[in-house]
């Protein structure tokens, strides 16, 4: 089946091509597609070329397949096919295999410093991609798990704004007990 | 999407101790990462207890959990009530009947327990001195209870510039079991009974009686495992080892149902 083009324009007025399956990842541009509103170029004013390469790369790989990210959310097996009689072991290890590759996929997809994950997740944002914006937001997320307040400035770019008198206070606040004891 | 709901988007996805190091982050960070949602979701995953209250808490859900979990220390506002605010009614019924009844004001409540009187014996005086924060109250007069036989007590608390009561310890029973080996323990501990906030963790908050000899006894304690009354010259609430300042002791007391 032979797809349709679809031109998307950046911020910075650079066009990028892209199938209309894959396109269909996105929420915002189904909608304009079906909603036969596609004048040649879609722009997208929010997205620069930096980023939409990105963003494509993500919808030909999940374009048409709208089922793929939520089976690897439920930990990659279907469980309920163990309970039907037609259940097919063959193709439960050809969709296991399916699965692992596309999460070994995410994982190099992933692979980029902070500045690039906040502009894909407004991009996935701005494009209704859930898929896209659930990852940004778990990668965001491990960039601060188990680690302490410096490590997470250090990962994000970010400079304490706190005077030092505060950052003592966070430390520890203990009282002075009182030292009496009013038995007589 | 600005940054801030970037952040809202993130932060849900991260337990307590990661939210907490969010709020050193800057303040902007702070800001977002104290929302109360939050943590109230957290506090409802610990404590499901907790959330289920008629009444909101007069604290925030960060503030109680913060106080609930000994592992943060740290505490943004200084709480409503004071010690000053506080008195105490107290009674202790020893067979049912009334052995003592009154109430304590906030004089004579002293926190922390650095100088104890001469009649508590050493071996006692670890569990006074340790950590953890306690509340005594004095007992005046001292009054004397059988060893044997059943003991009650019951401790309301009033908040006085706002003239409400909280329930501290509902009249419960001790066990005889944790009578055994009371003298010469000459401290007596309650079995734990909780602070109505607190159902959940049985064994965060208990309440112990004081007791010391019945007669002026110079010598070896060990002998008074024949003595079968004993004095009650105070009562230790003991609020566990997460309540470790004034601070704490205070907003655990205002998380109470005030009515």
């Amino acid at each position: 089946m032979s797809s349709t083009k679809i031109f998307l324009k950046s911020s910075d007025d650079k066009t990028f091509e892209i199938d209309e399956t894959a396109a269909r990842a996105s929420e915002t541009l189904k909608n304009i597609i079906d909603g036969g509103c596609l004048d040649g170029v879609i722009p997208l004013p929010n997205v620069s070329s930096n980023i939409l390469p990105k963003v494509i790369e993500y919808c030909k790989k999940h374009g048409g397949d709208n089922g793929s990210s939520k089976k690897i959310a439920n930990g990659g097996v279907d469980k309920d096919k163990e309970i039907l009689p037609d259940y097919d072991e063959e193709e439960d290890k050809r969709e296991k295999v399916r699965v692992d590759e596309l999460k070994k996929w995410e994982e190099e997809y992933m692979d980029f410093d902070q500045q690039v994950l906040y502009d894909l997740m407004l991009a996935a944002n701005y494009l209704h991609i859930k898929g896209l914006l659930d990852l940004t937001v778990e990668k965001a997320a491990s960039m601060i798990r188990g680690r302490t307040p410096d490590q997470i400035r250090e990962n994000f770019n970010i400079n304490s704004d706190f005077t030092p008198e505060e950052e003592e206070e966070m430390i520890l606040i203990e009282d002075e007990w009182d030292d009496e004891w009013a038995f007589d | 999407m600005s940054h801030e709901e970037a952040l809202r988007l993130v932060f849900p996805l991260l337990n307590d101790r990661d939210l907490a190091s969010c709020m050193q982050v800057c303040k902007h960070w702070k800001d977002i990462a104290r929302d109360d949602y939050l943590w109230k979701c957290l506090s409802a995953r610990r404590w499901p207890s907790l959330c289920k209250r008629t009444t909101p808490p007069p604290v925030s859900y960060h503030e109680l959990f913060t106080l609930l979990d000994g592992r943060f220390h740290r505490m943004d506002r200084s709480p409503t009530l004071s010690f000053d605010d506080l008195e105490f009614y107290i009674d202790i019924w020893a067979e049912e009947r009334i052995g003592f009844s009154g109430v304590v004001p906030c004089s004579l409540i002293r926190v922390g327990v650095k100088h104890l009187p001469p009649e508590v014996l050493a071996m006692n005086r670890p569990y006074l001195e340790s950590d953890g924060y306690k509340i005594i109250l004095p007992v005046r007069p001292k009054f004397s209870i059988p060893i044997e036989g059943d003991i009650s007590i019951s401790v309301l608390v009033r908040w006085r510039d706002e003239n409400k009561f909280a329930c501290i310890f509902e009249k419960g029973k001790l066990d005889q079991n944790e009578l055994q080996g009371f003298a010469p323990n000459i401290l007596q501990f309650a079995p734990p009974i909780t602070l109505n906030i607190l159902k959940v963790h049985a064994d965060r908050a208990f309440i112990s009686l004081l007791f010391m000899p019945d007669f002026n006894f110079e010598g070896d304690f060990s002998l008074l495992v024949h003595a079968d009354r004993s004095r009650v010259f105070g009562i230790a609430l003991d609020f566990g080892v997460n309540v470790r300042s004034k601070t704490d002791a205070l907003l655990l007391l205002s998380v109470l149902d005030w009515d």
